[in-house]
């Protein structure tokens, strides 16, 4: 068994392997992490538009130990993240990170928060440290 | 230890990884699946196997204690014939999968068998994974034989 609190150096090997294939490999596995999370994700933000994104990222900010800051406004809302836990593990590894392993996450974000009829802009300031910004307008 | 997480244990990542599994199988085969789990336990689980080559077995004790507590798997270590054997009786992760309402890949149990054969790359030890039932497995650390 791989512990679930190691994950994400798993998912590390696995981005390598597909980088390695080539950038439609790696793309198209997002994508289907995208249709994954569409199960748990795309119903709640069609019916309560930017409160279920709150509700969705504030479950996993407790559950993933995130240290991440969440700001409503009426137009849009903006996710702050001081400390990514995925990128905070990938860094602590002896193995090597994957350079772009950031790049997942609004490679699976982006397509589903664009389904839901919402416009999300990301910022991934730098790759090599773990935080980020995330706003997501409703028009 | 090498990983020691504290906090939250975010179990659902075990369907994350059954998720996956059933990809890179489906997609690319069940050898590129084995080829990742292989690199994981080889370089993930680096400090394990340099304990290993030194002979010194108790990191990879330690692994294994503090990760089944932590999730609360029904698991024994036993000591049998020169050597030691992890008996699993309920692996969290399956049980997690199955609780998440997924149906369990046949390849989901090749993470244990590839990843134990990564760790004990290139040492004087070897792991014998079998799997014993839909939940359980037993896992045996001995000395290659020379």
């Amino acid at each position: 068994m791989i512990p679930s609190d190691h994950f994400v150096r798993f998912y590390n090997e696995v981005f390598k392997f597909l980088e390695k294939r080539g950038e439609k490999d790696l793309r198209d596995y997002w994508l289907e992490i995208s249709r994954h999370q569409e199960i748990h994700c795309l119903e709640l933000f069609k019916t309560k538009g930017l409160k279920g994104m709150v509700e969705y990222w504030t479950h996993i900010k407790e559950e993933e130990n995130c240290d991440m800051t969440i700001r409503e406004f009426d137009d849009h809302i903006e996710f702050e993240m001081h400390k990514c836990p995925s990128l905070s593990k990938v860094l602590d590894n002896d193995a090597s990170p994957m350079e772009r392993y950031c790049d997942h996450c609004p490679g699976w974000c982006i397509p589903l928060i664009r389904k839901a009829g919402f416009y999300p802009v990301y910022d991934l300031i730098s790759r090599k440290e773990p935080r980020c910004r995330c706003s997501i307008f409703k028009n | 230890m090498r990983y020691k997480e504290t906090g939250q244990v975010h179990l659902d990542f075990h369907g994350a990884v059954n998720t996956t599994v059933e990809y890179i199988a489906g997609k690319y085969g069940a050898d590129a699946l084995h080829e990742i789990f292989f690199a994981t336990g080889r370089d993930v689980y680096k400090d394990i196997r340099e304990h290993l080559q030194k002979g010194d077995t108790s990191e990879l004790l330690n692994y294994w204690k503090y990760f089944f507590d932590r999730e609360k798997g029904d698991y024994e270590i036993k000591e049998e014939n020169g050597k030691i054997v992890l008996h699993v009786r309920k692996c969290p992760a399956v049980e997690h999968v199955k609780k998440l309402g997924l149906k369990v890949s046949p390849e989901f149990c090749s993470q244990t068998t590839y990843v134990n054969k990564g760790i004990t790359d290139g040492t004087p030890y070897e792991i014998e994974t079998v799997k014993t039932g839909e939940y359980s497995c037993t896992q045996a650390l001995r000395r290659r034989k020379s």
